[in-house]
């Protein structure tokens, strides 16, 4: 993944890699709903959860759990900007 | 044949399931001696929670076949956890040790083999390795505990078993060992708010149990002290050399077949006793939907044969 890199593409790769997706990133939209799109079950959600953490080293906290947060490859690259320190 | 029983471990009564090919029999003295017998059998060390219930069936299929090969083995529940004796809150990490020790040595004294291997996945694949560092440094595994309320433990407090009836692992089989406990306790306080937040919306937080001394741990009630026990859990402070390892497969299941950030210090650390493979695929232990283990059962029971030979000879 290049540095420059947006955190959506960075999001899109991670979803493809830890889902074992047979997609490839690119294919996946931005506002795509997730959960219909890729029959994504609770297990699947867990995943998501810890790759995003996990890449973007970031913690979320118990009242950041709600769904709409997941929805789509927007809204968690949403919620992750919230997330990262702001750019000098 | 499988044989469901019960055996003790430090008063509790352990539930597992003892699989010998059909007309083996415990050998005698005579026949260890001309080989007729398996000489090595196997102790299946479970992993922990809703891992322990996605993985069953992969156990159950990896010990038929090597009972199929004719080498014995014993799957069975750490006390407080599925068919055991006592409540979860007793299971601890100590107490899971000492009942892989009263497996191995029941195991060995039910069929008269002479080693013992310990095969494990996740948890029960750390605490299988750590089985290791007790034969080494037993003072640190044997700790007599404070037997608890529950259950039906008759033990007020735990005698440690002598040192020569419990075999010490002469081969190891760890798929996907947790490295850090503390981030596997956090995945499973993850895991807990994400199915909250598929049921209701959104994450409802840890839930009350009634007990301050317990928390609901993604469905199991676990004490406190052992959730302590789970984050202290760490592959690297194991007190093991090389020369303390026996012949260990390390099996990784991930989206790439070189070793991961996670696993990479404990190829490095086993060095030569140590073999890795790696599947290209999703974790099966933290899915829902049926994943087919066969070219990872196949893999690892073709690399028993190969080390132990054929029957353990």
């Amino acid at each position: 993944m290049p540095d420059d890199a947006t955190i959506e593409d960075r999001l899109k790769a991670m979803i493809v890699e830890r889902l074992f997706l047979k997609v490839s990133p690119s294919e996946i939209a931005d506002d795509d709903i997730l959960m219909q799109k890729f029959e994504i079950d609770s297990v699947r959600l867990f995943e998501i959860v810890i790759g995003l953490e996990e890449v973007f080293d970031i913690s979320l906290e118990d009242d950041e759990f709600s769904i709409e947060r997941f929805e789509s490859v927007k809204a968690i690259s949403d919620l992750v900007r919230t997330k990262l320190p702001a750019e000098a | 044949m499988e044989e469901p029983l019960y055996f003790p471990s430090d008063g509790f009564r352990l539930f597992g399931v003892l699989h010998l090919q059909e007309g083996a029999r415990p050998p005698s003295s005579e026949s260890r001696v001309t080989g007729h017998a398996s000489r090595i059998g196997f102790v299946f060390c479970a992993p922990f929670g809703e891992e322990q219930k996605q993985a069953y069936r992969v156990y159950v299929e990896m010990a038929r076949r090597l009972e199929g090969l004719g080498f014995p083995s014993l799957r069975f529940d750490y006390r407080g956890t599925g068919d055991s004796h006592g409540a979860f809150a007793e299971f601890s990490l100590a107490g899971a040790l000492r009942d892989i020790q009263a497996a191995a040595a029941f195991l060995s004294q039910r069929t008269g083999v002479a080693r013992v291997g310990l095969i494990g996945l996740r948890l029960g694949a750390s605490l299988a390795l750590k089985s290791v560092e007790c034969g080494v440094r037993s003072a640190e595994c044997q700790e007599p505990e404070e037997a608890g309320s529950g259950g039906t433990r008759h033990a007020a407090r735990v005698t440690p078993l002598p040192s020569s009836l419990v075999p010490r692992p002469s081969l190891l089989v760890l798929w996907q060992p947790i490295v850090d406990g503390a981030l596997f306790y956090r995945l499973n306080i993850r895991r807990m708010l994400v199915r909250q937040m598929m049921t209701h919306g959104k994450a409802t937080g840890e839930r009350d149990t009634g007990s301050a001394e317990t928390i609901d741990l993604d469905g199991f009630l676990a004490s406190r002290a052992m959730c302590e026990e789970i984050k202290a859990l760490r592959i690297s402070d194991f007190g093991l050399r090389i020369a303390d390892f026996p012949p260990t497969l390390l099996v990784q299941f991930a989206p790439t077949t070189e070793p991961t950030a996670e696993v990479r210090p404990l190829v490095e650390r086993l060095g030569p006793k140590g073999s890795f493979l790696s599947f290209v695929m999703e974790p099966f232990w933290d899915r829902l939907g049926y994943i087919d283990c066969g070219a990872a059962i196949e893999a690892t029971v073709a690399w028993v044969v190969g080390r132990a030979g054929p029957r353990g000879g």
